[in-house]
């Protein structure tokens, strides 16, 4: 099954929780018992809960010697069936006890080192989801970097995985309040966040699916995800019409997905959110402090999804300087707006004064868009300038850590010119990727000529086409190399 | 044989030019494939629409672009027309010749991913795909061989299938035919006997009439007497209580006589007494013959022995009462109310663990017990009271009897009739599919096992699921119709109205068919919940043979 999946350049996680079934032969419970792994009561007995497989114990991960055995079971040969493709979900991992007070264990039973269930709940999932971590670093000798999902988490986690919001439910409600969640749990540091598209309990409709999509498609981590007794819900079983509209929206999120990993980049070295509320980048104002129906993704991208039943429009608020409607380059500028919608629409802004970097080719998944070329959109500013970034590395390995194999580049406009400059010069890694296309959104004059030069194209004469937006055609410029366009 | 495994990449030294950087990249995607002078990507037959020596016109119409910015790896045409071989375009098409299996389209997303997808690997040019295209296209033609040697044997057994059904039909049709006409003279026998019934009871009722009535006034007069003699024996009472002859009956009265003493301590206490007056002080005549004898007296035919009383409890709300211990010692009398009542509520006192289901229960069974027993009480006691008739009633009612037997005789032949012309009716408004094809299919099973479950399924009455490991059989849907697509609903059945999911929708089933030489379920899933899918095969379901592609049509 791993083979089938993986094939297409996708990649497979499967469930893994904390509770053991308590059965006699099963090697997990037995190796437990053996080595004493396992939480107990404060008669230092083994606790026993009920949780999905039935009687159950609970792996006592404040127990190196637990994480360390955890861990172990993650190596290619230990873990059946199991490749590098295969990556972890922890769940119930608050922990989950069905028979428990609150849902959970006792607060008396007693963690390694005595600490007392009461003092170390909130610990207990991010210690499961480090030993995970753990298990899938040391089976590639630390090579490839982990994936690991969790439900239960506390500060920290952000070094270990992605979250998810919990069991939601398919209402529209549900879907408004992923916004905050996530907006809350970034600003706290655990940035990689996302909600069940389509709520977990029930069945949503074709309209909210579809809404639900366009909201987390440019929300940190994406899932669709449902209770067993929910009906199907793949995006195709919607009929043609919601089919083709998922798939409209799901194209975007992957045409972002440079911007994504270039912002996650900035996370890991800045802590900065990708996902944040707008005074995070306009602290001055105060219009901003309360709105939680929109957000930014970077501080380049203004987002207001459409999370009302039925909207013919929606209506939002624009902080200082220029915007640009990301889908149909419409400019607006700072204040209150409203804007007609339809089934395709998502609201999202380009502010001016920024560069996005984005991959426009479509691929059936993200690993066959690594030789992709890219499209830059620079949108200007009053002064006709704009920044922006792009990070670069294999997407899978350390190597940018121990290797410096990465590329930094940052893009500038200014004076009519605009810029791309590699930060870490003489840098170790090594791209096939090229500029397919810049688009210029604001630009006021329409230019006579363009002249591009990098240092293995030379100078080279470049046609462009339109005026809002003003489109120019293959630059061809690696990557990798510095290069810059001249508008005359 | 390692050679011919691979594709010829366009240019070798394109090829190997790639390894070195940029110029392979941005330059390898211009090349025309120098082996058939058409665009990659683009089939023979369309070649003419990519000339090389003129400017290229966007399939669509809508633009005119330099022949060279054709394959250029960068998309000018809306309708992706000028990249048939990159994926620059985000609507193109790649054709892959595929030679030795089937020529193909494939979006342009898959063009150089990295991934072979034509087998013959045209699409990818950065590195080598294995040729697959004979070994595949060899598959795919014995495939194709077999599925014309599956519908052949199958379509035979089909038209079998489908005479048979024809066969069926017409029997049946005629049989309906017949057993119309047996209704109708069932239904005129039947409408004489009414006749003759209704002639032969008018007589009869009469007379039955005359004895009824003076039943009644027997009954009537014994009434009359009864409430006499009560009234006399109430006069009596109060004058026996009214010791002092004054017309009312004081507590005082009641006192003194031990018949009051309802709870047997030996002494009537004003309580006790004043029970008896209304819980008044005292209580006049006219108000002992309303309403004071009929609570005084079961306390004196107790006395004399000729009554035994109801529990305390249903008397008036005493609250210490024993009874329950009292009766848990005697034997438990299942005909006597009483007892069932005391058993509730000891199950009650002990059942403590579950106090809602079980007493119901029991209380209903012994409702059910209690009318049970009832009914062939009265019966007896009915007889018994009947008057005997003179012989000329009981000559009428005699001829009554034998019309009445008569008539249900006729209605039960000509009821028979119609059952059975509404279960032919019913089979005949079935929709066994075009040429009845699929008739041989009704009155079947068809059992398919899988882990855990036994999945049934007889067409055109339900389809079923039993646990193997116990647990009862649950429905999965009832013959609802065919729903297959419009222009063939013969490929599919739905089963509907199942029993309801927990929490959730009426099961349903559909069911999919497909050619095959036998009839028999293949697999059973639950793609989602509570919606079975049924794969079936059956030779009801193969084409014409001679209305297949024949496996050498391709390319």
């Amino acid at each position: 099954m791993i083979g089938n999946l993986t094939a297409k350049g996708r990649k497979m996680i499967t469930i893994i929780d904390p509770h053991i079934k308590r059965e006699s032969g099963y090697f997990l419970h037995e190796d437990a018992l053996r080595e004493d792994l396992y939480v107990k009561d404060k008669h230092g007995k083994v606790y026993e809960g009920w949780c999905w497989p039935g009687s159950s114990s609970y792996l006592d991960f404040f127990d190196p010697k637990t994480r360390n055995y955890w861990a172990s079971r993650f190596a290619l040969d230990k873990y059946e069936g199991s490749t590098l493709d295969l990556y972890t979900w922890n769940d119930m991992n608050e922990p989950s006890v069905f028979n428990g007070p609150e849902v959970t264990m006792p607060k008396d039973m007693v963690h390694f080192g005595g600490w007392e269930h009461r003092d170390v709940h909130n610990l207990y999932g991010l210690m499961q989801v480090m030993s995970t971590f753990q298990g899938h670093l040391l089976r590639s000798d630390k090579r490839l970097r982990p994936f690991i999902l969790s439900r239960a988490n506390f500060v920290g986690m952000q070094r270990y995985g992605a979250v998810w919001t919990g069991d939601n439910m398919a209402n529209w409600g549900h879907l408004k309040a992923s916004i905050p969640m996530c907006l809350g749990l970034s600003i706290a540091g655990i940035t990689h966040c996302g909600a069940d598209i389509g709520g977990f309990f029930h069945d949503p409709d074709a309209e909210l699916i579809l809404r639900w999509y366009q909201a987390a498609l440019f929300q940190p981590f994406v899932r669709n995800h449902a209770h067993i007794e929910t009906k199907r819900r793949e995006p195709w079983v919607f009929g043609d019409k919601y089919t083709a509209l998922i798939r409209s929206a799901v194209r975007r999120r992957y045409a972002l997905l440079p911007y994504w990993y270039t912002l996650f980049y900035q996370n890991e070295k800045t802590g900065a959110p990708p996902m944040r509320p707008l005074w995070y980048d306009f602290p001055e104002d105060t219009t901003t402090f309360p709105i939680q129906d929109q957000h930014l993704v970077g501080s380049a991208l203004l987002v207001h999804p459409v999370t009302d039943q039925g909207a013919s429009s929606v209506s939002f608020y624009l902080p200082e300087g220029i915007w640009y409607d990301f889908y149909n380059y419409k400019t607006y500028v700072n204040g209150h707006h409203t804007i007609p919608v339809d089934d395709d629409t998502i609201p999202v802004f380009q502010r001016g004064g920024s560069i996005i970097p984005t991959k426009q080719r479509i691929r059936r998944a993200s690993s066959l868009m690594r030789k992709d070329p890219y499209t830059l959109f620079v949108a200007l500013d009053q002064k006709g300038e704009a920044n922006g970034s792009l990070y670069i590395d294999d997407g899978e390995s350390y190597e940018y850590r121990k290797e410096g194999k990465f590329l930094e580049i940052i893009f500038q406009c200014k004076g009519n010119v605009i810029k791309a400059k590699v930060v870490n010069v003489n840098s170790p890694f090594q791209t096939v990727e090229w500029i397919e296309r810049v688009v210029i959104l604001g630009l006021t004059y329409k230019p006579s000529s363009i002249e591009g030069s990098s240092k293995s194209l030379g100078s080279v004469k470049l046609e462009g086409e339109g005026e809002h937006p003003f489109v120019i055609r293959k630059p061809g410029f690696l990557v990798s190399e510095d290069w810059e366009i001249k508008l005359h | 044989m390692a050679g011919s495994q691979f594709r010829q990449v366009n240019t070798g030294i394109w090829h190997s030019l790639s390894l070195i950087g940029i110029f392979a990249v941005l330059f390898n995607r211009f090349s025309i494939s120098a082996k058939d002078l058409t665009p990659r990507g683009v089939p023979l037959s369309r070649a003419a629409l990519y000339d090389a020596e003129k400017d290229f016109a966007c399939l669509d119409g809508t633009k005119l672009i330099p022949f060279s910015l054709v394959n250029d790896d960068y998309c000018d045409c809306a309708d992706g027309s000028d990249e048939p071989g990159t994926s620059a375009c985000p609507n193109g098409r790649f054709f892959c010749l595929n030679a030795g299996h089937k020529s193909i389209y494939i979006v342009s997303s898959r063009v150089n991913d990295g991934i072979c997808d034509c087998c013959d690997g045209s699409e990818e040019f950065d590195f080598a795909c294995p040729n697959t295209c004979d070994e595949m296209g060899r598959a795919a033609r014995e495939e194709a061989e077999r599925a014309v040697r599956l519908a052949k044997e199958g379509f035979q057994k089909r038209l079998e299938m489908s005479q048979v059904g024809k066969t069926y039909r017409q029997s049946k049709t005629e049989e309906r035919s017949r057993l119309e006409t047996d209704r109708q003279h069932a239904e005129v026998i039947k409408d004489e006997k009414q006749m003759l019934r209704d002639e032969a009871e008018t007589p009869e009722k009469a007379a039955l009439e005359e004895y009824r009535r003076l039943e009644d006034e027997r009954k009537q007069k014994d009434d009359q007497e009864e409430k006499q003699r009560s009234e006399e024996e109430a006069e009596d009472m109060f004058r026996l209580l009214d010791s002092n002859d004054d017309g009312k009956i004081t507590v005082s009265e009641i006192q003194v006589r031990q018949t009051f003493d309802r709870n047997k301590d030996g002494i009537v206490s004003d309580e006790e007494a004043s029970f008896f007056l209304n819980l008044e002080a005292e209580m006049s005549k006219e108000d002992f013959l309303k309403s004071g004898w009929l609570l005084a007296k079961p306390y004196f035919l107790m006395e004399k022995g000729m009554f035994s009383p109801p529990e305390p409890e249903h008397m008036m709300p005493e609250p210490e009462h024993t009874v329950p211990e009292t009766v848990h010692t005697e034997p438990t009398e299942p005909n006597s109310q009483e007892a069932e009542y005391h058993d509730f509520e000891d199950d009650e006192a002990e059942d403590l663990g579950d106090p809602s289901e079980k007493p119901l229960e029991h209380k209903e069974l012994s409702d059910d017990e209690q009318d049970e027993l009832d009914t062939p009480k009265e019966e007896p006691a009915a007889e018994e009271q009947k008057p005997k008739y003179d012989e000329q009633t009981m000559e009428l009612i005699g001829i009554a009897d034998k019309a009445r037997s008569e008539f249900h005789e006729a209605d039960k032949v000509f009821r028979d009739i119609s059952n059975k012309l509404q279960e032919l009716n019913d089979v005949l408004n079935v929709d066994f599919g075009d040429d009845e094809r699929f008739t041989p299919l009704h009155g079947q099973c068809f059992d398919f096992e899988d882990r855990e479950y036994v999945y049934t399924l007889c067409p055109f009455k339900d389809a079923n699921q039993r646990g193997k490991n116990g647990g009862g059989v649950v429905n999965l849907g009832k013959w609802g119709s065919w729903s297959g697509p419009e222009d063939n609903k013969y490929l599919q059945m739905l089963y509907d109205r199942g029993q309801s999911c927990w929490n959730g929708p009426a099961r349903s089933a559909r069911i999919f068919i497909k050619c095959g030489i036998e009839n028999r379920v293949t697999a059973v899933s639950e793609p989602s919940r509570c919606e079975y899918h049924f794969d079936f095969i059956s030779p009801s379901a193969c084409q014409n043979p001679d209305s297949l592609v024949h496996p050498h049509d391709e390319l």
